[in-house]
């Protein structure tokens, strides 16, 4: 009770200073939203924790609150004019993602990693593909009336699937201070999958489009406009990396600044270049952390400064939640939620089959692989800009409906697991 | 380029030089004194000021207000965070006497200086600018009396003293600056309009410092105490700047309750992890805003200088003579507290933020001239005359 009234009270100033300000200006009301959004959504997370909720649950619910579907208080003015600390946010949190991938590590649990990871992406994709096409016949009739969007709409959320977010996966982690096999699994295996999904994704958007736009001609020049793009991510990528590495080892000033710094450069560089975020972070991560003799220790400062980033993108991420879309598509949505885990549990349970893998693994790991959140509505702005119109609205729409479920539930389930395993520190 | 990309560029250039220039192994008093004031970050800003190198484009640099608000709120909750009643205690009474005496001699010194001269050289100054010139004039660096007196180049019975001056006419500085933004929206919404504003600002300080007192045991790591200093200092930024008051003047009311409401060790621990990085943007900032055409200013400056070396002289050797007056006087400290503070950098720029005159930016450049030429002559002048 005494946390829940500490959020509201910081509400509470937060709701009299925006009503009794003198001057109006939106980068003014933005500062206070800040550091209204740490204090009230850290409150509220503290609080939730009674309920077994894990913080960014609590960081998403108090967005939620705040955002354009309950309080107003942090409405798409506002998450525009602070869209720039998101993608910082998603940048940090994907250079501490990559940071975990140390090769020594997985090569102790490669073995699950490339089984769970092959199941996931081949079984999931092609057993989704096939159950998709006659199921979308029935659930999006009134809407898709032709054959080859009900093929199209397949292809794309049967990749779209695979996704999973590297934030929330981090976030409980670090949240639950999560050490062990399983731990390095998941880890390893959402790290992996979030780049094959970010590299794969933009052709399997070409390919759609043959189904989707009349009178679509696949060109090879697309291709390789996509190689470039995904080569300059990985490139940018390595190359911060062996800059952190250089300053680590030559300059050693500063370092907290000079992290910093580099989270910036990334989200903007990537920005403007039109580069994956995702990918040049997640990179630079793994290029630290296996390549410099200080990358641990790189790595656990930004763990130490991390907690406000997470914030920011979980409580954007409640803020940004479509009620309405949900509403509207529910049946389909809900059909894909449990279709996804669904498979996401039996290629889980064939690689732990197969691999003589204990009971955890075999039945509960599927359990880490459910959250969904900045990668999966990334792919839905791409599918909404590369097929425009009408059918493109509607499948964005319900990719983010299932992203909203899939994200409330996914740091729910993986908390479950670690602590059923026993490889949370702490609760 | 984007706007915040010029700004990591600038400090990546920064923490740079800063490693290059201290491989060069400066020695002396002012050459200390130019390092840990974060003067080659002011250098690099100056560099990419786009007044100084005439590209507009650079004007970019600049656009990044939401980083700099939240530094001025920084730096006025550290000077907040100064006054413990608790530590304070334990200095004389007299302390506090005779600093007070010598902040308000040496602002009514400067006042009365400037509005005589303001007419008859028709400098064009407005009462506002004096009063903020001269509230910096009464404030001392604590920097340079730091320095001096780690170097034990102070006797001991004196650097207590002056160490506790320093910092003390720094938060007379940052009370009577919150009184002038006061005064200048008496002047602009009325009298009434401006003391409520006040008395919402001081409200709401307090509330939010009492918010601290109950929930800091909630935030129990360094990590979630950062977070509840960051965002209760954005709140108190957003809070000024909605309601157009000083962010340093609000912050350092929420500095000050804090630290006499709860632990001062853990506040301190927190703080002490972020405080050198910050100022060091600061006076990144500072550099960039910087105007140039001080030329234009030449006769403030030097009129500025003369009152602050001849009064603070004559207010050192006060103090001193009737705090020890059985010691022989050597005239030494004297100097020290010539310097005046970088807090008065940030004061200024404060007051340009919230777009209180345009003319502060011309306010901004006497004020960094001033404040590298009285810290270096107070600290070469102490030098001296220890040698001789």
């Amino acid at each position: 009770m005494k946390k829940f009234s500490g959020a509201f009270f910081i509400f509470g100033i937060f709701y009299f200073l925006k009503m009794n300000r003198i001057q109006s200006n939106p980068n003014f009301e933005n500062i206070l939203l800040m550091g209204t959004m740490f204090i009230g959504a850290y409150l509220l997370a503290l609080a939730l924790k009674k309920a077994k909720l894990p913080k960014l649950t609590g960081f998403m619910i108090t967005g939620f609150i705040l955002g354009p579907n309950v309080l107003h208080f942090l409405s798409h003015e506002n998450l525009e004019g602070l869209k720039f600390f998101e993608n910082f946010a998603l940048a940090f949190i994907a250079i501490t993602a990559g940071g975990e991938l140390k090769f020594s590590r997985i090569k102790k649990v490669l073995k699950p990693v490339l089984f769970i990871l092959f199941n996931q992406i081949f079984l999931v994709y092609f057993l989704l593909l096939i159950i998709l096409i006659p199921l979308a016949q029935v659930f999006l009739k009134g809407f898709l009336a032709n054959q080859n969007y009900l093929i199209g709409f397949a292809i794309l959320f049967a990749a779209a699937a695979l996704s999973k977010s590297p934030a929330t996966t981090m976030g409980i982690i670090s949240e639950l201070k999560a050490k062990g096999r399983l731990t390095d699994i998941v880890l390893s295996v959402t790290v992996l999958k979030s780049i094959f999904v970010v590299l794969v994704f933009p052709f399997i958007i070409t390919y759609a489009k043959i189904f989707l736009i009349e009178n679509f001609t696949f060109d090879f020049g697309q291709v390789i406009a996509l190689g470039k793009q995904v080569l300059g991510s990985l490139a940018l990528g390595g190359l911060f990396g062996i800059l952190i590495i250089l300053f680590l080892k030559y300059v050693r000033m500063e370092s907290m600044i000079f992290l910093f710094l580099t989270g910036v450069v990334i989200t903007e560089v990537s920005h403007i270049f039109g580069l994956e975020i995702l990918i040049t972070s997640i990179v630079t991560g793994i290029v630290v952390e296996n390549f410099s003799e200080k990358g641990e220790e790189l790595i656990e400062g930004i763990k130490k400064t991390s907690l406000p980033l997470y914030i920011v993108f979980f409580t954007f991420a409640g803020a940004s939640l479509h009620v309405d879309t949900l509403r509207k598509a529910i049946a389909m949505t809900a059909l894909l939620v449990i279709l996804r885990m669904i498979l996401l549990y039996l290629s889980n349970f064939l690689a732990g089959y197969l691999l003589k893998e204990d009971k955890i693994i075999k039945h509960y790991s599927w359990l880490g692989f459910i959250g969904q959140a900045g990668i999966a509505v990334g792919l839905a702005n791409i599918i909404e800009a590369a097929i425009p119109g009408e059918i493109g609205m509607i499948f964005k729409s319900i990719l983010i409906a299932t992203v909203v479920i899939n994200e409330f539930l996914g740091p729910i389930f993986f908390k479950f697991l670690l602590v059923k395993s026993g490889e949370a520190q702490t609760e | 380029m984007t706007s915040i990309l010029g700004l990591v560029l600038l400090v990546v250039l920064a923490i740079v030089g800063k490693y290059i220039f201290e491989k060069i192994h400066l020695k002396t008093g002012t050459q200390n004194f130019l390092i840990y004031s974060g003067t080659l970050y002011l250098v690099i800003g100056l560099l990419l000021n786009p007044d100084l190198s005439k590209i507009p484009e650079l004007s970019i640099f600049r656009k990044n207000e939401f980083f700099f608000d939240f530094i001025l709120g920084w730096t006025g909750f550290l000077v907040g965070l100064q006054l413990a009643i608790k530590g304070i205690k334990r200095f004389p009474t007299k302390y506090f006497g005779y600093s007070t005496l010598g902040f308000l001699f040496t602002f009514l010194a400067v006042m009365v200086a400037f509005f005589i001269v303001n007419p008859l050289l028709n400098i064009k100054l407005t009462k506002l600018e004096i009063l903020l010139l001269s509230i910096v004039g009464g404030m001392s660096s604590i920097l340079s009396v730091g320095l001096l007196s780690r170097q034990k180049k102070i006797h001991s019975y004196y650097a207590h003293y002056l160490q506790f001056a320093s910092a003390f006419d720094n938060i007379l500085g940052v009370i009577v600056f919150g009184l002038l933004f006061f005064a200048y929206q008496a002047m602009h919404l009325g009298f009434g309009s401006a003391l409520l504003n006040l008395g919402i600002s001081l409200l709401l300080v307090f509330l939010l410092a009492q918010f601290y007192k109950y929930f800091n045991k909630e935030f129990k790591t360094f990590e979630e105490e950062s977070l509840l200093l960051l965002g209760l200092i954005l709140i108190i930024v957003g809070m000024a700047r909605l309601l157009q008051n000083s962010i340093i003047f609000t912050s350092f009311l929420f500095g000050f309750m804090i630290v006499n409401m709860a632990d001062t060790k853990k506040i301190l621990l927190t703080v002490q992890e972020w405080e050198k990085p910050l100022n060091y943007i600061l006076f990144l900032f500072i550099g960039l805003y910087l105007d140039i055409y001080i030329v234009n200013y030449a006769s403030v400056l030097l009129i500025f200088l003369i009152a602050i070396f001849g009064v603070k002289y004559f207010v050192s050797k006060q103090q001193i003579k009737h705090l020890h007056p059985n010691r022989t006087n050597s005239n030494q400290q004297n100097q020290t507290l010539w310097g005046i503070t970088n807090i008065s950098m940030a004061m200024v720029l404060d007051a340009y933020f919230t777009n209180y005159h345009p003319q502060e930016l011309k306010l901004l450049s006497i004020v960094v001239i001033v404040y590298y030429i009285t810290n270096v002559a107070s600290i070469y002048s102490f030098k001296k005359a220890v040698r001789k």
